[in-house]
């Protein structure tokens, strides 16, 4: 105590500093201690507005930098504020915005884009939702976009929900397999064939860098004059044993 | 034929003959039947361009063992007819092939013939061929790792009217790297011994006077380097070079002068790229182009007069190919192909071109 009272005195018998003025110190330090703590709080919920508008205002800036009037600029910003009403991050639209300045597209046209997109990502929000996978598949936001850009190149709900289905145990396989199935179909293989092969294959060891390989497979059974009908057989018979497409290859056509 | 070459045959035939019986096939898969017909226009040089009516069929089978294993048998048959000579002639090929998981990696033992009954040049011929490849692979799982192999392949050549006659032992050493599915690459060393028969220094002999009674016996030492690749999801591309060394022992039955008109001591390179895309299951397009190089170490170039000059004979062949077939319905097939070529020599015998093109429909059952 006596040591505390000393160093009291000594404090306030400071040479120059008068004794009400360490009140307003103590009441400043407080304050700027406040502030301190207060301020990651300050920070982050600036960085969350930050997020919130950053898509937009980076929109913004790309619209103004080609040009686009402010009446066009607010027309493409409220399709931003629709998306974020309805829970679909404004990041996942900044893209489709590049690339139609890119192409010159007109404000309309981009509002309509970005009005579809969004219409895409919910309707592949909801068919996760009903596969009751939404929360192995929304974690990652570029399944979502995958699904939606599926949609929005015309597949079918229900060769996506069958995909989301397959891959529901292999939410990292979805991607992959998305573009494996979308090529097959590309290639003229029936919607039964294309889902035959991409269960057989997330079911495999088989990995998915390798996926891009099947196709090939395809081209080479039909300079065997091998029926890709046949082709799908074999691979879904034989995939599961299989650690590599080479491995598959070798049993069923080479 | 010799009689341990017959030996060795029976054997390889009972090795394939007792994994086709004993291993029941767990996954046998349909078989594929083709027969298709084509005509061939070809124009070669100075000879009088020909025309070739073809009749095929093709027939492929093959089943899956537990554990990774397969059988595979595939054969074909072609009956050809010339109707400016009236020529008829045919080929048969039958190849079958037994794959097995092994200590470490894999085996493949392949078997098979090509015969012709009666070949306007060779009359009867046939050739089997045998091999058995070991490729080692260390961690199967794992694409980033080297995989080697050693393999032994052979075939005999009979002919019938032909003096070509031999036997080829091939021993090979390799390595196949595939870091990804999109591109491959794989190098080879090579040793071949060829033993010809009598009927072709006794041939030889009807032109020359032969300096003693040995049989030509050649050593071939040649390298390979490969690259396959693929371009997206529809196309694939490959790229081969290889080279080598022909040594023959014609210095034991040619003289110094004859050698000079038949020696058959030889360098040659290749390189041969293809390409091939089919962007839906209705078209497919495939492309080749290469270039071969030979150079005769002991054989001079002969001048217009036939009379050897002093450079050594040199002949580099350039062409390529191109085929295109398109289906409507994965039965019917109709397919176009050309092919052009152009040997450089400088040898005016051996200055060359040819030109073919044939089209024709196959139909799968």
């Amino acid at each position: 105590m006596r040591s505390g009272f000393n160093t009291e005195k000594k404090v306030y018998t400071d040479a120059w500093v008068p004794q009400g003025t360490l009140r307003y110190y103590s009441f400043i330090g407080i304050l700027a201690l406040l502030l301190f703590w207060s301020s990651p709080l300050l920070v982050t919920a600036e960085e969350e507005g930050a997020v919130a508008s950053g898509a937009s205002s980076k929109v913004e800036g790309i619209l103004e930098e080609h040009g686009y009037t402010r009446t066009e600029i607010q027309n493409v910003l409220n399709s931003f504020e629709l998306a974020e009403s309805k829970d679909i991050p404004g990041d996942m639209l900044v893209p489709r915005v590049q690339e139609g300045v890119a192409k010159g597209v007109s404000a309309p046209r981009l509002h309509v884009a970005l009005k579809n997109d969004i219409e895409y990502l919910m309707s592949a929000r909801r068919l996760f939702a009903e596969a009751e996978a939404e929360a192995v598949f929304m974690n990652r936001e570029s399944q979502w976009k995958r699904a939606a850009n599926m949609l929005a190149a015309g597949f079918g709900s229900d060769e996506l929900t069958i995909l989301i289905e397959i891959c529901k145990k292999n939410p990292e396989k979805f991607r992959p397999i998305s573009f494996l199935y979308a090529s097959l179909s590309t290639w003229g293989l029936s919607k039964e064939d294309g889902l035959s092969v991409a269960e057989a294959l997330v079911s495999s060891a088989i990995p998915t860098a390798e996926y891009e390989g099947i196709l090939d497979l395809y081209r080479i059974a039909r300079r065997e004059r091998i029926r890709p009908e046949e082709l799908t057989e074999r691979i879904a018979a034989q995939a599961g044993s299989s650690e590599s497409v080479e491995e598959l290859e070798r049993v069923i056509l080479h | 034929m010799s009689v341990l070459e017959n030996k060795f045959m029976q054997v390889i035939a009972l090795v394939v003959g007792v994994f086709m019986v004993s291993v029941v096939p767990l996954a046998a898969f349909s078989p594929t039947f083709i027969v298709g017909t084509s005509a061939e226009y070809s124009d070669y040089s100075e000879y009088n361009s020909t025309i070739w009516y073809d009749l095929y069929g093709i027939g492929s089978w093959r089943t899956a063992f537990d554990g990774g294993g397969y059988a595979a048998l595939n054969g074909n048959a072609t009956l050809e007819y010339n109707p400016q000579s009236g020529v008829t002639q045919d080929e048969e090929n039958l190849d079958v092939a037994v794959g097995l998981p092994f200590t470490g990696g894999t085996m493949l033992f392949e078997t098979g013939f090509n015969s012709t009954l009666d070949n306007s040049s060779y009359g009867t011929t046939f050739r089997p061929k045998w091999s058995g490849k070991y490729t080692y692979s260390p961690g199967s799982s794992s694409r980033k790792v080297v995989e080697p192999y050693i393999e032994y392949s052979g075939y005999y050549v009979y002919q019938e009217l032909g003096v070509e006659d031999r036997s080829s032992h091939s021993a090979s050493l390799g390595l196949s790297y595939d870091p990804s599915i999109k591109i491959g690459y794989r190098l080879e060393a090579s040793g071949t011994a060829e033993f010809y028969g009598e009927d072709y220094t006794q041939n030889l002999s009807d032109t020359y006077v032969l300096q003693g009674e040995a049989n030509r016996q050649d050593i071939i030492a040649a390298g390979e380097a490969e690259i396959t690749g693929l371009a997206g999801y529809f196309a694939d591309w490959s790229l081969r070079l290889n080279g080598g060394k022909r040594i023959s022992n014609d210095e034991e039955y040619l003289s110094e002068a004859n050698l000079k008109k038949d020696g058959t001591d030889a360098v040659f390179g290749e390189v041969e790229g293809s390409f091939s895309w089919s962007p839906t299951r209705e078209l497919q397009l495939s492309s080749l182009l290469y270039t071969q190089g030979r150079r005769y170490t002991d054989r001079k170039a002969l001048d217009e007069n036939e009379f050897p000059t002093t450079e050594e004979l040199t002949q580099l062949d350039v062409g390529g190919g191109l085929e295109a077939d398109w289906t409507p319905n994965d039965q019917i097939f109709f397919v176009l192909r050309g092919s052009a070529g152009k040997t450089f020599s400088n040898d005016p015998n051996y200055d060359t071109w040819n030109f073919s093109i044939s089209g024709g429909i196959e139909y799968g059952f």
